[in-house]
């Protein structure tokens, strides 16, 4: 009973409040002709939307291949150097295959960076062997090569200038110098 | 549905569209009319469409509900960017001067309680007691279960009257909008 006068009176407040807002509401007529008048945003909103999520999609693109495929230029280079600052052991450098042209002292690329992937007491982590190009094999010929001009600087007792003398092997006689002094 | 058909469903409707849109943006007349003019918009562009599964007035009373939801977003947004255009608020003076003229102070009293109970409880009260669908048609237009519908409505069946009673309009021996007088601000 109770229960049911709550709800009259609710739907009373709901009644007067709809009989209020129907005075009030503005004809139909009315209302088409301002939606009808309305400047339409949507749909420049809309290609607006879609021209900048495409932008933002092109450029996550382009830091994607600027991430994953930089220019190898860019790297430092890897087996350009070779001989036998190449922190190959020598032993190794010994045991080339026979059917090797190249001299023990000039280990090629290719076997180089064999040893080195194959060599598991390395402290550092290797780097993945990278295919070889041009540029390497110029450097690798380089090595190779002398200049003519070389022999301007070979001079008379270079090979004193090489070696570390010692006191026993001295050319002047101390001793008869002293024995000399001393009559 | 062709155009005319459409044009007919909905100028049949349209007072009730109109105080739907009203409940669905805390009753501002000029955000009611503009929310009502997109709803229409999306309706005959076709943006929204008619299938024929509900019957018209719940699916023009969904429509305007995301249409509202929408505008509040937008409106949201605006705010966060302080660009706000001042026509989209009736002046004050005007408001007043419609409140006025056209709220009784029990109406006011009962309006200000509506407006303090949550959104989903607002809406449930609202359409079962301003538009009388039934808990399922509520549901349908809120889009969510019976079940949800049907709590939101006792909840603020609930709500509603501990608020009135709160201002001293519902009492149990009787309202009489003469007794209550001197409670009325």
């Amino acid at each position: 009973m109770k229960r049911d006068l709550e709800e009259q009176k609710i739907k009373q407040w709901f009644l007067e409040a709809r009989q209020r807002d129907e005075a009030r509401a503005p004809s139909f007529a009315e209302t088409l002709a301002a939606a009808g008048s309305k400047p339409q945003r949507g749909g420049w909103r809309f290609v607006g939307w879609r021209l900048a999520s495409a932008m933002a999609g092109l450029i996550a693109i382009g830091i994607l291949a600027f991430v994953f495929f930089k220019p190898s230029g860019t790297q430092p280079p890897g087996p350009i150097i070779v001989g036998p600052s190449a922190a190959i052991p020598p032993d190794d450098l010994r045991r080339t295959p026979p059917n090797n042209p190249s001299p023990p002292g000039a280990a090629t690329v290719s076997t180089i960076n064999e040893r080195r992937a194959n060599s598991k007491s390395s402290r550092h982590r290797l780097r993945p062997v990278r295919p070889q190009n041009d540029f390497g094999q110029a450097a690798l010929l380089s090595f190779k090569w002398q200049s003519p001009t070389d022999f301007l600087l070979r001079t008379p007792g270079a090979d004193v200038l090489r070696t570390v003398p010692r006191i026993g092997d001295s050319l002047i006689r101390f001793d008869t110098i002293h024995s000399a002094e001393k009559n | 549905m062709d155009g005319a058909q459409l044009r007919q469903a909905l100028e049949e409707h349209h007072r009730e569209a109109y105080g739907w849109t009203l409940a669905c943006c805390a009753r501002h007349p000029a955000d009611a009319e503009t929310i009502l003019q997109t709803a229409y918009l999306k309706i005959l562009e076709g943006k929204a469409r008619y299938s024929g599964t509900s019957a018209f007035r719940t699916w023009l009373f969904a429509v305007v509900r995301n249409t509202a939801s929408d505008y509040r977003r937008r409106e949201w947004l605006n705010r966060l960017r302080l660009t706000r255009h001042t026509e989209s608020a009736p002046p004050v003076a005007a408001r007043r001067f419609e409140d006025d003229v056209y709220r009784s102070q029990v109406q006011t009293l009962f309006l200000r309680a509506l407006d303090r109970l949550p959104r989903r409880q607002q809406e449930a009260l609202q359409l079962v007691f301003y538009h009388d669908l039934s808990l399922a048609e509520a549901a349908e237009v809120m889009c969510i279960t019976i079940g949800s519908a049907r709590t939101h409505y006792e909840r603020g069946k609930k709500k509603l009257r501990q608020l009135m009673a709160e201002s001293g309009v519902f009492d149990e021996k009787g309202l009489g909008r003469a007794e209550n007088q001197a409670m009325v601000p």
